[in-house]
């Protein structure tokens, strides 16, 4: 069963619009979701989470409608925002009796495991906490609640990178029950790329692509030349490109690459980065 | 929604002490003063009481917890209710104090049910606006009316003789008037949620 499924999903501002969007999250997988600032990547999570009103389309969970399945769905949704938003004067401890009033699921224990694997202290204010101990709280109580689904936006932010790598392994293990299935998007593309089965770009509101991570690596590749060898190649197959003072890196698909050149590996971030200077115009 | 009460709770705890200090000094005072107290003096509490809960929603606004709130399984409706809720518990925890000192001073329960009545009323007015239109122009439309109630009352036409016009028993109407006039904001104020965009 797919744990999210996006369809022709639509959201309209003044001057931005979000969508159509569509996007499928299998259970058991994880996705990560890429895009620059203000490229619609929280105004998705929100209508996911019904938390705006969507324009047109479809969210469904775990094959139900959002808004029939919520609130009760939400349950089963795990979410850590891009800030998290406890009251200054509440504690880790106090949050967590907040939170078992909150959730049927609540499981205190692993919240109380969390804080120590976390070195939260339970006493403390969340308004002296550190960004970073922010974020964990706000994880550690997305994870106590035997969510089948996670939904993060930005949840490693703030982190270190030994923080960062130790919540990374967290949501790796999340998705080793093939029921479980976790959305992050993230700016630190490195996380995401060590994270996720599936990478989706957003760009000014539009999908770009949604795809597994090995196919984009099997599919795309860097071509890097001079100037001269550039102007042969046929613009059409070029995908987005960089000069650089010792010539051109250009991103194609691999079937696109002239005879005789070699296409290198592109990783996440410099496919993302050259896909959205391509989609800017070449 | 025993998530959302406890948590308003610890909000109370934290932030309001002050509120609850003013309230029980000036619920002695007023409740022990005698017939001809001053109205404002009377009132204070009420107005004070009446201000907590809007200042809890300007806390969640502050903080985002009201955007917070919208992931957990939680309705808007239950939200609002939460609020409206402690609303009611924190104007009965105040007009049960005054009865107590009242009792104790041996004053009386007049003009008892008038301080339930002006706490529920301020918020029943002020909430709704606050839930729609958010905390900041929720806290102008207190401040007007708070405004103009301190005006009158310094002026001395708020003046009144509690213990004449407003007998215990009487007032139980007036109470039930104000508590359909709570439950009527309430309606108001979850409709008017729904639509806000957070």
């Amino acid at each position: 069963m797919n744990a999210l499924e996006l369809k022709q999903l639509e959201k309209r501002y003044d001057g931005f619009t979000l969508g159509p969007l569509d996007l499928t999250l299998p259970s058991g997988a994880i996705l990560g979701l890429i895009g620059e600032n203000g490229a619609g990547k929280t105004t998705t999570i929100k209508l996911i989470l019904d938390m705006i009103r969507r324009d047109g389309g479809a969210v469904r969970l775990f094959g139900k409608d959002n808004r029939e399945s919520f609130p009760l769905g939400k349950e089963d949704v795990g979410v850590v925002l891009d800030e998290v938003s406890f009251s200054e004067c509440l504690t880790a401890a106090e949050v967590g009796k907040i939170m078992r009033g909150v959730f049927r699921n609540w499981d205190a224990a692993a919240f109380e495991g969390y804080l120590r694997r976390f070195d939260l202290p339970e006493k403390k204010r969340f308004k002296e906490f550190s960004l970073g101990m922010k974020k964990k709280l706000g994880i550690a109580v997305a994870l106590s609640h035997r969510a089948k689904l996670l939904i993060l936006d930005e949840p490693t932010g703030g982190l270190d990178p030994v923080a960062r790598d130790e919540v990374v392994g967290i949501f790796s293990e999340f998705t080793r029950d093939a029921s479980r299935a976790v959305l992050i998007s993230s700016h630190i593309v490195s996380d995401l790329e060590k994270l996720c089965d599936y990478i989706a770009f957003l760009h000014k509101g539009k999908l770009m692509l949604c795809e597994e991570k090995d196919r984009l690596y099997e599919e795309y590749g860097v071509l890097r030349c001079a100037r001269e060898d550039f102007a042969a190649i046929d613009p059409a197959a070029v995908l987005g490109k960089r000069e650089t003072p010792y010539g051109v890196e250009a991103l194609l698909r691999r079937e696109d690459a002239p005879r005789g050149m070699d296409v290198g590996r592109v990783d996440i971030e410099e496919l993302f980065v050259l896909m959205a200077r391509g989609g800017e115009g070449k | 929604m025993k998530g959302l009460l406890l948590k308003d709770w610890y909000l109370i705890l934290r932030y309001q002490r002050a509120f609850l200090i003013v309230v029980v000094a000036f619920s002695i005072g007023s409740a022990t003063a005698g017939k001809a107290v001053s109205a404002f003096f009377a009132f204070y509490p009420c107005l004070m009481t009446g201000l907590m809960v809007p200042s809890l929603i300007a806390y969640d606004e502050k903080e985002k917890w009201n955007v917070y709130a919208q992931t957990l399984p939680l309705t808007r409706t239950q939200y609002v209710t939460g609020k409206y809720l402690m609303g009611l518990c924190i104007a009965a925890a105040m007009t049960v104090l005054c009865a107590l000192i009242m009792l104790v001073d041996r004053a009386g329960l007049s003009g008892l049910s008038i301080r339930f009545v002006a706490c529920l009323v301020m918020q029943a007015l002020l909430l709704p606006f606050q839930l729609w239109l958010g905390a900041e122009k929720g806290r102008l439309l207190y401040g007007v009316v708070a405004g103009v109630f301190a005006v009158l009352a310094v002026g001395g036409w708020m003046s009144v003789d509690l213990g004449g016009d407003m007998p215990a028993v009487g007032g139980i109407p007036l109470a039930l008037a104000a508590i359909v006039l709570y439950i009527a904001s309430w309606r108001l104020s979850v409709a008017l949620y729904q639509k806000r965009e957070l």
